[in-house]
């Protein structure tokens, strides 16, 4: 029992060690961008704008269940002119990025690991190797900036469809006027709370293509191998986004 | 040249190469026989640093690979070329990007006309060029092909035309006739064995076909319980009275895995 504890702590720290280590590559290598910029912008446009219909859908639902929720809960407690403020608030600084993180690492995450997974087992890393061209600059940086960079912009688009789609609700099933919905929400808007939400999914784009990209470069056992590196790439990356999004919480607020 | 020094290599409890010496010299062309799973593809990627040693050392035109730095590394392995085993192109990229690559990412050729000229001109060497493949439209069409779209043995030319691009000094070849037929394996041998000569590199292939060894081959060297035997020329090889080395290159009865011929032998009884 200890044995097996101490010898799951060991593997689990050593793989967080040289996923920090892999982190660290990629920064180092971030400063040949410009170089290799069309790399970086078919990452972006892979990992960024083809996930954004799914991304679009999963935003409008959210604001819709949301305004529908929040007039369930207290909208026979407080003004309806509220329903608009809570909506927007619990999109912009949790549901927004949280359920975005948790789509992108099933999206993302798990398409980073299988690609990069297949690749490794086909020789196809080890083939870069021979060439001098080193796959953490030529595979994992841009993968991981381009992740790093678009899903803010995803999430940021997400969730002002997010504030529409609850708005439709509302005007459609509740009767709420756009002035209703949307008066209040200049009184209380915080930047922080913009703020919050760029942190959020800067964190947890960044967290999904880390993960996706070690877990992928990492893989081995053939056709199998890559099955199980695409959930683990999946499981690691969800659960990490729900302790980091209570760390956050923890931190900023 | 190329230097393996006293290489031990052990997969957890399993050792694989107990204590491997080999020296491969310029312009010659080295064969590794050996059975499968014997280790041939570890030694090999010791060479490429794809595989650290435990103990031992290994040379790169004089330098310690196992030493240097991952730019330093890089410099030395912009001197070699791979045919790996499943040629292993990139099958994101069409078959001119996988040649081009590394002429493009190492700034060779002096520039994008330069790199054009040297992709087809491999094309061409490797016999993809106008008369290589059937039809009309020769490299041009090939460099649009997808990996996906080619035979197993236009993927091993394409893979040899991607090894060849950059001009290296030496050339590995990772079982390089393994899953063709033996039509196309004697296209690649006898392709391996005049690249060889006409771009004068000095080259290590690894193998279990004795036909390509015998081709290719100024020496051969059989790799058996983790450690290499060198068994001189073809001719020599063939001639050599080991009952493992006849075992090996003549398929007769001998010392080597008793315990499957017994039980094969006992099937086939229970069988008849």
């Amino acid at each position: 029992m200890i044995r097996t504890i101490g010898s799951k702590t060991i593997y689990s720290m050593t793989e967080l060690g040289r996923a920090l280590f892999l982190l660290w590559r990629i920064i180092v290598n971030g400063r040949f961008v410009f170089v290799d910029r069309r790399l970086y912008a078919r990452q972006m446009m892979i990992i960024g704008v083809q996930s954004l219909p799914l991304v679009l859908l999963i935003g409008a639902f959210t604001g819709a269940v949301s305004t529908w929720q929040s007039n369930y809960q207290f909208g026979s407690l407080v003004p309806a002119k509220y329903i608009g403020v809570a909506t927007f608030k619990a999109v912009m600084v949790e549901l927004g990025p949280v359920l975005c993180g948790l789509v992108l690492a099933g999206r993302v995450g798990s398409s980073l690991a299988a690609e990069l997974g297949t690749m490794k087992i086909s020789e196809q890393v080890d083939a870069l190797v021979v060439f001098a061209i080193d796959p953490v600059r030529y595979l994992a940086a841009p993968r991981f900036f381009a992740g790093f960079i678009m899903v803010p912009v995803i999430v940021t688009i997400s969730v002002c469809v997010a504030i529409f789609g609850g708005f439709a609700v509302g005007f459609l099933f509740l009767d709420l006027s756009a002035q209703t919905f949307f008066g209040e929400i200049p009184v209380w808007f915080k930047m922080k709370d913009v703020q919050i939400m760029l942190v959020k999914s800067i964190t947890f784009g960044g967290l999904v293509c880390l993960i996706g990209t070690y877990v992928g470069l990492n893989t081995a056992g053939g056709a199998e191998g890559v099955g199980q590196a695409t959930i683990r790439a999946f499981v690691y990356a969800a659960v990490l986004i729900l302790i980091t999004d209570y760390l956050l919480a923890l931190l900023l607020f | 040249m190329i230097e393996l020094v006293n290489i031990k290599k052990s997969f957890g409890e399993k050792p694989v190469l107990r204590n491997v010496n080999l020296t491969v010299e310029e312009g010659e062309s080295v064969v590794i026989i050996g059975r499968s799973g014997s280790g041939k593809s570890v030694a090999f990627r010791h060479i490429l640093r794809l595989i650290k040693p435990d103990e031992g050392r290994v040379y790169v035109e004089g330098r310690d690979i196992s030493t240097l730095s991952r730019k330093g590394l890089y410099k030395v392995l912009e001197n070699i070329g791979v045919l790996f085993q499943n040629s292993a192109l990139w099958d994101s990229m069409n078959v001119f990007e996988n040649i081009a690559l590394a002429l493009r990412r190492h700034k060779m050729c002096g520039g994008e006309n330069g790199i054009r000229k040297r992709v087809y001109d491999c094309l061409d060497m490797v016999g993809l060029g106008m008369t290589g493949i059937s039809g009309t439209g020769g490299v041009e069409i090939i460099g649009t092909r997808m990996p996906s779209e080619l035979s197993g043995g236009m993927r091993k030319r394409v893979g040899l035309a991607r090894a060849i691009a950059p001009n290296p000094a030496y050339m590995l070849y990772d079982e390089p006739t393994t899953g063709l037929d033996p039509i196309m394996s004697g296209i690649i041998n006898r392709l391996i064995k005049r690249l060889n000569k006409e771009l004068n590199v000095t080259s290590l292939t690894i193998t279990h076909d004795m036909h390509s060894a015998s081709t290719i081959a100024d020496r051969i060297v059989l790799l058996h319980k983790g450690e290499f035997k060198d068994l001189g020329t073809p001719d020599e090889a063939n001639s050599n009275d080991d009952p493992i080395v006849r075992q090996f290159i003549h398929g007769e009865d001998g010392p080597i895995h008793p315990v499957l011929t017994d039980h094969f032998e006992k099937v086939h009884v229970h069988h008849s």
